[in-house]
């Protein structure tokens, strides 16, 4: 029940700078998830924001209040690691208990919230049990039950869902939101996974070499992504990038994409300037923004189908322009196989400069 | 003994050794059953008198030092395991390499030093210096358990609520517990079976440790009391043999852990 401001955050390990100048603004109750590929400084920021690291340059404050030099116990923050991180001595319940116990509550109250937590998170059964005789699973209900019980300002969630297998993580993903409605707290959740960014924040930020890249909702980033970077970080199967110029076609009125083995059409619609005709820029297409049809004459890429992946829901279909694999998501009935001649037209596609920053989008 | 042809079966148990090594009812009858050279006998008496005084003071010392290597070598290891300074691992390596050297050849100097410092002839001498041997294995025995012992853990007792000292007695120390109990066993036996140093340094009876003595023993009473020596012997193994009968189960789940890991 914080509202939490990371301003100018940096931290220095030697020369290797994990986390440069953050500025980030949690709102008050509000899910926000850190997301980018490992090395990236995310679980160094939410380190930093747990007291457990100290910046190198940078304040962070809690409801307007700095806690920059406030050691991690007086925060009141609570943290979930990766690796559970339960203390192999005590069984379920002493490590529920162990914050309250330090907090010197008295014991009834103590027996009281774990048990309520324990009843919330349907783990009343593995109070007496030791972390060495407890699934994957079960160890991570009862680490975010350590989490819960003890009512804090913050929670601070590391890759919580990563070392659990992918049916137990889909289950738990839907109990955090759940818990996240039910005790209305500030969440911090730290992930190189895209989808329990995309399904579980209200808002992610999305970093790379300990910078920000956006902070934006789910739709925006994955709609309008700022660079290159951010584009290929969201969705699956990751965007398709084609670097090449913009020309104008031989009668001058018609603006072109030239990428290494095709030229496809701009969108008349799509106004761009003087200045970046002929400029080395990049296209970028989501594969659910490719459409595949049947040789056409009028518009669009003329290839061959590569491959075709069937994945139930969906299917991926890979073609080739010239040396470069392009991945398509398609209907999971359509008809093509391997080998077939096809043409490929792009719905939305993503014009991004020299610097990888977006310049231009067009849907069509 | 000594007798030629050699007799792989002695003609039987004999106890009167180990009453002599109690250092009572020695009298006559030692020279009568010939353990002790006509003329040699207060001398063999003042010793065997002295064995359990002796083993007193091995157990005095092999505890002090374990102790000693509990205050000290407890926070050297989690501080090499957890408190990044710069150097750390090279010193931990250096600490280790103290033990490639052969005690002996260290021996006059430590007893120059202990002479100067006037603490010859005093267990003091005796516990500094077994502390020193028994610390390297101590501390290294330690810093793989503290190692072993994921950061995040201890992250997690901070963020519960744990100051950093609180985090090494509520958290670590109860966790290396098996590794800590291992490791002071094998200081105490390092202080406990120690020779050449308790040997040295000790003077008079009053600072002999029972290694010291038995050798003692053997100096005072000549050939024949061999039988009296051992006896003296098993008398001194006696209480590490205990110690490690009771904390026999420990001292297995210590080792097996430390070089699991």
């Amino acid at each position: 029940m914080v509202e939490i401001t990371l301003e100018n955050l940096t931290k220095k390990f030697g020369k290797v700078v994990a986390v440069d100048h953050i500025n980030l603004e949690v709102e008050d109750k509000e899910f926000v998830t850190l997301l980018g590929p490992s090395g990236c400084g995310k679980t160094t920021t939410l380190r930093m924001i747990g007291g457990l690291e100290t910046p190198t340059e940078g304040e962070i404050y809690f409801d307007g209040e700095s806690v920059t030099d406030i050691p991690p116990h007086q925060r009141n923050v609570a943290m979930v690691f990766q690796d559970y991180a339960l203390y192999p001595h005590m069984n379920a319940y002493d490590n529920m208990a162990f914050n309250l116990k330090m907090k010197k509550r008295p014991s009834n109250e103590i027996r009281q919230l774990v048990k309520e937590t324990a009843e919330l998170l349907k783990i009343e059964h593995l109070l007496d049990r030791f972390p060495s005789e407890m699934s994957g699973g079960e160890k991570q209900r009862v680490a975010l039950g350590r989490a819960l019980v003890r009512q804090p300002v913050v929670f601070l969630l590391d890759e919580p869902l990563s070392s659990i297998d992918a049916k137990l993580r889909e289950e738990m993903r839907s109990e955090l939101i759940k818990i996240h409605e039910r005790i209305q707290t500030t969440f911090i959740y730290v992930t190189h996974d895209q989808v329990e960014a995309m399904t579980l924040s209200k808002r992610f930020a999305v970093m790379n070499h300990g910078r920000v890249m956006q902070f934006d909702t789910p739709m925006n980033i994955y709609n309008e992504p700022l660079d290159i970077f951010v584009a290929s970080f969201v969705g699956s199967p990751t965007i398709n990038l084609f670097t090449g110029k913009i020309v104008r076609d031989s009668t001058g009125d018609r603006l072109l994409f030239e990428g290494e083995g095709f030229v496809y059409p701009i969108p008349k619609s799509l106004k761009l300037s003087e200045a970046t005709i002929g400029t080395k820029i990049t296209l970028g297409v989501r594969p659910e923004d490719i459409s595949v049809t049947k040789p056409r004459k009028d518009e669009g890429i003329s290839t061959r189908i590569y491959t075709r992946e069937p994945r139930g829901d969906e299917t991926i279909l890979s073609v080739k322009f010239k040396d470069v694999l392009v991945k398509t998501k398609v209907d999971p009935e359509i008809g093509f196989q391997a080998g077939d001649s096809v043409t490929v037209t792009f719905k939305k596609g993503y014009l991004f400069d020299e610097n990888s920053k977006l310049f231009a989008r067009w849907q069509s | 003994m000594y007798r030629r042809p050699p007799v792989v079966l002695p003609n039987g148990p004999f106890f009167l050794n180990y009453i002599f090594i109690w250092g009572r009812f020695v009298s006559e009858e030692a020279l009568e059953w010939g353990y002790v050279l006509p003329g040699s006998l207060p001398g063999v008496l003042a010793e065997a008198r002295g064995m359990v005084q002796s083993v007193l003071n091995s157990l005095l010392v092999a505890a002090s030092t374990t102790l000693l290597c509990l205050a000290v070598g407890l926070l050297a290891a989690y501080s090499f395991a957890r408190i990044p300074i710069r150097g750390s691992t090279k010193f931990l390596f250096y600490i280790f390499l103290s033990r490639l050297l052969p005690p002996i050849a260290i021996l006059i100097p430590v007893y120059v030093v202990f002479k100067t410092i006037g603490l010859l002839d005093t267990l003091a001498s005796i516990i500094l210096i077994h502390t020193c041997f028994a610390m390297p294995f101590f501390v290294w025995i330690l810093f793989v358990h503290f190692k072993s012992v994921p950061q995040s853990v201890e992250d997690s007792a901070r963020v519960d609520g744990c100051s950093r000292f609180q985090v090494l007695t509520k958290i670590m120390i109860p966790i290396a517990k098996p590794g800590i109990i291992a490791a002071s066993i094998f200081a105490f036996m390092i202080s406990y079976n120690e020779f050449i140093f308790a040997t040295t340094l000790s003077q008079s009876a009053v600072s002999r440790t029972a290694s010291a003595t038995v050798s003692a023993l053997a100096f005072s009473v000549g050939r024949y009391s061999v039988p009296l020596i051992m006896a003296g012997g098993v008398f001194a193994i006696l209480p590490p043999i205990m110690i490690v009968l009771i904390f026999r189960k420990t001292i297995l789940e210590g080792l097996i852990s430390t070089f699991r890991r």
